[in-house]
């Protein structure tokens, strides 16, 4: 049923946002074409001042254009799969989804698979046209320099605490992109279908209020439990003899801060998940 | 043998507004009972119960003895009163989708009544008229084996011709030991293919009785009974 459910979740979405990609994508390749172009005209003719000063000018609207585009895609990706996703739980489409014989969970890992599929695209094609864009023979040398640096961070050459603390940063990192945020849109949109009215504003009120108030009591925790402080506070103090006795505090532990930081997330998308589960069964009310 | 849907005590509040109060009901296999009342009375909110769309407030509701989940929804069938399908499929998709989730949906029963009505499988629904996207709700909801069919207002947004042909397709695709409950206020159109009726007003039961009862022992149509139990 998962597979069923993924399926028709799939292609409810992905027409439309194929073509956004697509023009994306298209943008993307007129943009490097135009670039090469300028760069051999560059090359094989001497330019006047103002042609260069034009190519500049063009040149800086277009990169300016990019990044707003790409800003725009990704926020375009996002509202569109949220609120496609609303829709088939809670609007009028809600009468034929919750009438498949399918559980709940199901129903809600569908969707949520779908957003973050789809988030995954997203991000690889902003990837792959950045890519594009600035993938010159200097910029790559930096780039392979960079991807090795990485690599041998993950591979241990520079020490099990920097490998440990990059990976648990990179599991960190996928775990708030693809459970926690996932999760707490979907339980946003759940409790927003409790509202009596208002149920959009209601689940865009609960995604921002609940992010929001869970950031401050876990930044608070990171500064009340001693070992989880990013900061490390180091006392001194003078003694009789003129000496000078320094003590640091325990704080300032990467390790266990980013591990906390872990454990949170990962809690958290579980709750989301349940709750969200929990009031699809429990307390479903389409009026 | 169990009933199909039985409530028990079956309340259901909207904040401070009851739609539903205390209700108590029983409904018998193989007939197709008219679920009648004035707007507002609590009909949809009953079929919307039974079939999970809605949780009681208080009460209990039962669909062949087990609360509305996973498997009633593989044996009721759901027509709601708006259009559910999404507008981007055509009918041929929605047509593979429901044989995709429901096992005992008909896909040659669906053919067969989208030719007579001249509907063209490769249409897609955002083309289509109101009406047409209601026929194609119906065929869909009647092309399943189910036990129990709940039809909210099944010919309310259909012309009077379609009307006929709609009746003559609840009446020709359902099996004799399912029940068709229908929820309308077009009790005329009606009342000569219903068996029973169940009269419901402020979220309670008003009468329960068999539509032969109603024309012999009263000696009226099921239609001037109404006007008079809910004469304003």
């Amino acid at each position: 049923m998962l597979k069923k459910l993924f399926k028709y979740d799939w292609k409810s979405v992905s027409l439309l946002l194929l073509i956004l990609h697509g023009i994306l994508l298209f943008y993307t390749l007129i943009g490097r074409i135009s670039i090469s172009i300028a760069m051999s005209q560059n090359a094989s003719h001497v330019l006047t001042e103002d042609s260069v000063q034009f190519f500049g000018i063009v040149g800086a609207l277009y990169i300016l254009g990019f990044f707003l585009f790409i800003f725009a895609i990704m926020v375009a990706t996002f509202v569109y799969l949220a609120s496609r996703m609303q829709k088939s739980l809670f609007s009028d489409e809600g009468y034929l989804t919750h009438t498949l014989p399918v559980s709940p969970g199901k129903l809600l890992f569908s969707k949520m698979l779908v957003f973050c599929t789809w988030s995954v695209l997203d991000i690889l094609c902003v990837i792959l046209s950045i890519l594009i864009l600035v993938t010159y023979k200097d910029s790559l040398l930096w780039m392979v320099n960079e991807l090795k640096s990485l690599l041998d961070v993950l591979s241990g050459f520079t020490g099990i605490e920097e490998q440990t603390l990059m990976i648990l940063t990179i599991l960190d990192g996928l775990v708030r992109f693809f459970a926690y945020y996932t999760t707490l849109l979907f339980f946003a949109l759940c409790l927003g279908s409790l509202f009596k009215t208002h149920k959009i504003l209601g689940a865009i009120v609960s995604f921002f209020g609940i992010n929001i108030g869970l950031s401050v009591v876990q930044t608070l925790l990171c500064f009340l439990i001693p070992g989880l402080n990013p900061f490390s506070i180091i006392v001194s103090s003078g003694s009789a003899d003129g000496s000078v006795i320094t003590q640091a505090s325990l704080g300032g532990n990467k390790l266990a801060l980013m591990g906390f930081s872990l454990a949170w997330d990962l809690v958290f998308a579980i709750l989301f998940f349940l709750s969200s589960r929990y009031i699809l069964s429990k307390k479903l009310n389409l009026q | 043998m169990k009933p199909i849907l039985e409530c028990q005590n079956l309340t259901k509040r909207y904040g401070t507004k009851t739609a539903l109060d205390s209700l108590n009901l029983s409904l018998e296999r193989g007939k197709i009972i008219g679920l009648l009342g004035p707007n507002g009375s609590g009909k949809t909110t009953l079929i919307k119960l039974l079939n999970g769309l809605l949780t009681p407030s208080e009460g209990r509701i039962f669909v062949d003895g087990l609360t509305p989940g996973i498997e009633t929804k593989k044996i009721v069938s759901y027509l709601p009163e708006r259009t559910y399908l999404n507008s981007w499929m055509k009918v041929c998709d929605i047509i593979d989708y429901f044989r995709d989730f429901y096992e005992d949906f008909d896909k040659s029963r669906a053919y067969d009544m989208l030719q007579k009505l001249n509907i063209n499988p490769s249409d897609q629904l955002r083309s289509m008229s109101k009406g047409t996207k209601e026929k194609v709700q119906l065929i869909l909801v009647m092309s399943r084996r189910a036990s129990l069919y709940c039809l909210d207002e099944p010919i309310a947004g259909v012309d009077p011709a379609a009307r006929d042909y709609i009746l003559s397709t609840i009446l020709n695709n359902y099996d004799e030991n399912a029940t068709i409950l229908i929820s309308t206020h077009l009790i005329s159109d009606v009342e000569n293919i219903l068996d029973d009726v169940v009269f419901i007003q402020s979220g309670r039961i008003r009468l329960t009785d068999s539509v032969e009862n109603i024309r012999l022992q009263q000696g009226k149509s099921v239609d001037t009974l109404f006007r008079e139990v809910f004469k304003c």
